[in-house]
């Protein structure tokens, strides 16, 4: 498949391109086609180039020295990867992984010229700093997902240790009562009276469970479980 | 007939698995647990699995009641 100029536009960075600068870009790229599980760039190479995918899927994924692997983001059709080495001068190195999900095609643009290019063409520029504004709001996010979740997590498997301990069945439909308060399950859990009680709030709100003086009732012990059980895998 | 056109003994025996708990269910019969994994339930190894009943497991997963009972209780048989 050949790609013209005017498939380019679909790229957010480059959605302020002339078709000069388009064509230029085109000139100066090469198409690089990867079998399904194979990678564009592993973790750790020169960032020499950066990639347009133009089909397939791409995993960018990270490992620590153990091994352990996240995966940091999937990349569609007309996205662009692998471009730290237009902001940062030479010796920059990828850091994470781009495998394929299926075989794919992207192509592939020097660091180097794509740098040039910006550096007369500040609405590029602009478009790139975008996209990594855009990144780095959503990994925020997700950074606290993933401090709040724990307390999450935390809390639920405490009142479900609390529920198969010690918990009473109330009434058919009534749920499991605890008799215990916000601060004991802070105690529990090592975390603060202020945490449980936004935690138990939403809980509630979400009609999981029911809070009252020193008691604690789950009226939904499915979702507790979930809870608690999906943020341990 | 009964409602829902099965016998009245079948819907007593209905009635009754309904108001058991998981954990009953799991000891009395231990081949009902090949049937909870079948249908994707949590409900083997769940620490909860004695406060619900075979009830709140139909509503929780949203199973259809009739099938469901149909099916566990050809499990259970198995161990009697």
């Amino acid at each position: 498949m050949e790609i013209l100029a005017k498939d380019l536009k679909q790229v957010v960075v480059f959605q302020h391109a002339t078709d000069n600068d388009l064509n230029l870009i085109l000139q100066n790229s090469i198409t690089r086609s990867i079998e399904e599980s194979g990678f564009f760039f592993h973790q750790g190479d020169d960032a020499k180039f950066l990639y347009i995918l133009t089909s397939g899927q791409v995993k960018l994924m990270q490992s620590n020295p153990n091994g352990q692997q996240v995966n940091l983001r999937t990349i569609a059709a007309w996205q662009m990867f692998g471009a730290l080495g237009i902001a940062q001068s030479d010796g920059a190195t990828y850091p994470a992984a781009a495998q394929t999900l299926e075989d794919s095609t992207a192509l592939a643009i020097q660091s180097t010229f794509m740098r040039s290019m910006m550096e007369t063409r500040p609405y590029l520029a602009f478009d790139l700093m975008n996209l990594m504004t855009a990144y780095i709001q959503e990994m925020q996010a997700r950074y606290r997902e993933l401090a709040t979740e724990k307390v999450e997590q935390r809390v639920a498997n405490a009142l479900i240790r609390l529920a198969g301990q010690t918990g009473t069945k109330v009434g058919k439909e009534a749920g499991i009562l605890l008799s215990f308060s916000r601060q004991d399950v802070a105690e529990m859990t090592g975390s603060t009276l202020y945490t449980v009680s936004r935690l138990l709030s939403e809980w509630e709100r979400q009609g999981f469970i029911k809070t009252g003086r020193e008691k604690i009732t789950i009226l939904k012990p499915h979702d507790l479980v979930r809870i608690a059980d999906r943020l341990e895998k | 007939m009964g409602e829902k056109g099965y016998s009245v003994s079948t819907m007593n025996e209905y009635l009754e698995i309904l108001n058991m708990s998981v954990v009953d269910v799991l000891k009395s019969a231990p081949a009902t647990a090949k049937f909870f994994i079948s249908q994707h339930t949590d409900c083997v190894g769940c620490r909860l699995a004695r406060f619900c009943s075979i009830e709140d497991v139909i509503k929780t997963y949203e199973f259809d009641e009739e099938k469901f009972l149909k099916e566990l209780s050809k499990y259970i048989l198995q161990n009697h």
